[in-house]
């Protein structure tokens, strides 16, 4: 009631949980950018934790490490089936993807030493 | 006051289970796997929906409807799709019930059995291929771009609501091509869709991949997929686009005349996407204190609290806020 006085409205957002008190005249403007702005914003979040928690990884013992703290673990595979499976039954993690805008790049894979053209993501999954 | 909700960094799995709980999303049912949605839930479902259709319909997709019912001899047409699923089909093998003659309740009616046992549709390449048989004679009737929005079931032993529940719902796209090359690009096509829609929509970002061949959808050539990180570090496979080359159509005879006036079987896709995305959902976005939706994928965007002492003050609130709903509802 004292907001509506003083020609004010308490607006507060979900995403941050931060709280601010705006001019009632073109709250309705205000409030409408502000729902584009938490879309962007918690989109932005999401990337960035993904961004943190994706890691190359180039060592068997340093794999088996990571993949217990989560997250995307970017390392080579040389290409077989027998070697997807062995780690996965050793670290519970799967070839999620081989992504699609990977750049090509020499290396050994992490688990066998063979040659491998380009890294994949490995990760636990639901 | 009731038990605070776990913290993400102290029990993840309970904190999702619990969000999804009360924020009223679903339930598990009396039925072992099988979740209820909830009206709340039901509604961002619905959001999902009205978006991806109206990127179904903007690349050139009309929806129809196929049986629930796949015969098993359809299933078992294609050989390794047969083999990827049988694990986790449910079987309906007769038609009726009768009176138990010991007088307790119903049984199966051993006279009604089916003559060919009919498996609920775990996909429905199967059902559809053989349909599209008939469909399908001229590269005049090419290219087909069907989806349909159904549920399906995948008998699954460890559920969870929305990430892994035995009947799910989802929308499966199934398009028929002339060539190679046509049916190439619709599956990078709709993975685009997918990301697109899991960006924008969903908030949720998105590593575009192909799967590796043991990964791959059982029947696939190639199978891509986008996959989203959730706040555990774990990954989510949250939809998947496959090209499927001719394995179908030789599967099901599925040939038509080409511009050369030479016969020639089709070229094959299919891509789904499913309620899982609800989990993808609430394990990407919400925090400690419970349920946090996107603004776009959200049943209620705004919620308006008048504070007041008396009627008097909240009728002047009410005189003053309602011009402003208005325009926002605009």
């Amino acid at each position: 009631m004292r907001d509506l006085e003083n020609g004010t409205i308490e607006v507060a957002r979900r995403d941050t949980l931060t709280k601010e008190s705006r001019p009632l005249d073109g709250i309705a403007d205000h409030v409408t950018a502000l729902l584009d702005e938490i879309q962007a914003n918690i989109y932005a979040k999401a990337l960035e934790f993904r961004v943190d928690h994706t890691i190359r990884v180039d060592d068997w013992d340093q794999f088996k490490e990571q993949i217990e703290e989560g997250g995307f673990l970017l390392a080579h595979w040389d290409g077989t089936a027998e070697t997807e499976e062995k780690i996965k039954d050793e670290t519970k993690a799967t070839i999620r993807c081989i992504p699609l805008n990977a750049p090509a790049e020499e290396g050994k894979c992490v688990y066998s030493g063979n040659p491998s053209p380009r890294r994949v993501i490995f990760a636990r999954a639901y | 006051m009731s038990k605070a909700l776990p913290k993400r960094s102290e029990n993840y799995s309970e904190w999702y289970n619990e969000i999804v709980k009360r924020a009223g999303l679903a339930e598990n049912s009396a039925v072992r796997g099988c979740m209820v949605i909830k009206p709340y839930g039901f509604a961002i479902w619905e959001k999902m929906q009205r978006a991806l259709d109206d990127m179904f319909k903007a690349t050139g997709h009309v929806n129809a409807y196929f049986p629930l019912f796949v015969p098993k001899s359809f299933l078992e047409k294609e050989e390794e799709h047969a083999e990827g699923f049988a694990k986790e089909c449910a079987v309906v093998t007769h038609y009726r019930l009768k009176s138990d003659p010991d007088g307790k309740g119903l049984i199966v009616d051993p006279a009604a059995k089916l003559e060919e046992e009919l498996i609920v549709r775990p996909t429905s390449e199967a059902v559809i291929w053989n349909t599209y048989r008939t469909w399908i004679q001229s590269w005049r009737d090419l290219p087909l771009l069907i989806n349909q929005w159904c549920n399906i079931v995948r008998w699954e032993m460890r559920t969870r609501l929305f990430l892994r529940t035995s009947e799910f719902l989802w929308q499966e796209g199934h398009t028929a091509h002339a060539t190679e090359q046509e049916a190439i690009e619709e599956t990078e096509r709709m993975l685009e869709v997918y990301a697109t829609f899991a960006e924008e929509w969903v908030a949720l970002p998105v590593v575009r991949g192909l799967k590796t061949p043991s990964e791959r959808f059982a029947g696939a050539l190639e199978t891509y997929c986008i996959e989203a990180m959730m706040q555990d570090g774990k990954a989510l496979q949250a939809g998947t686009s496959h090209f499927l080359g001719q394995n179908f159509a030789k599967a099901f005879d599925v040939k038509f005349v080409n511009k050369e006036n030479q016969l020639e079987f089709a070229w094959a896709t299919s891509w789904g996407m499913s309620t899982r995305m609800m989990g993808a959902l609430v394990m990407a976005h919400s925090d400690d204190n419970g349920l946090v939706l996107p603004p776009k994928l959200a049943p209620i965007q705004v919620v308006i609290i008048p504070i007041h002492k008396s009627p008097e003050d909240l009728a002047k609130i009410s005189e003053r806020v309602g011009p402003i709903v208005e325009e926002l509802r605009s």
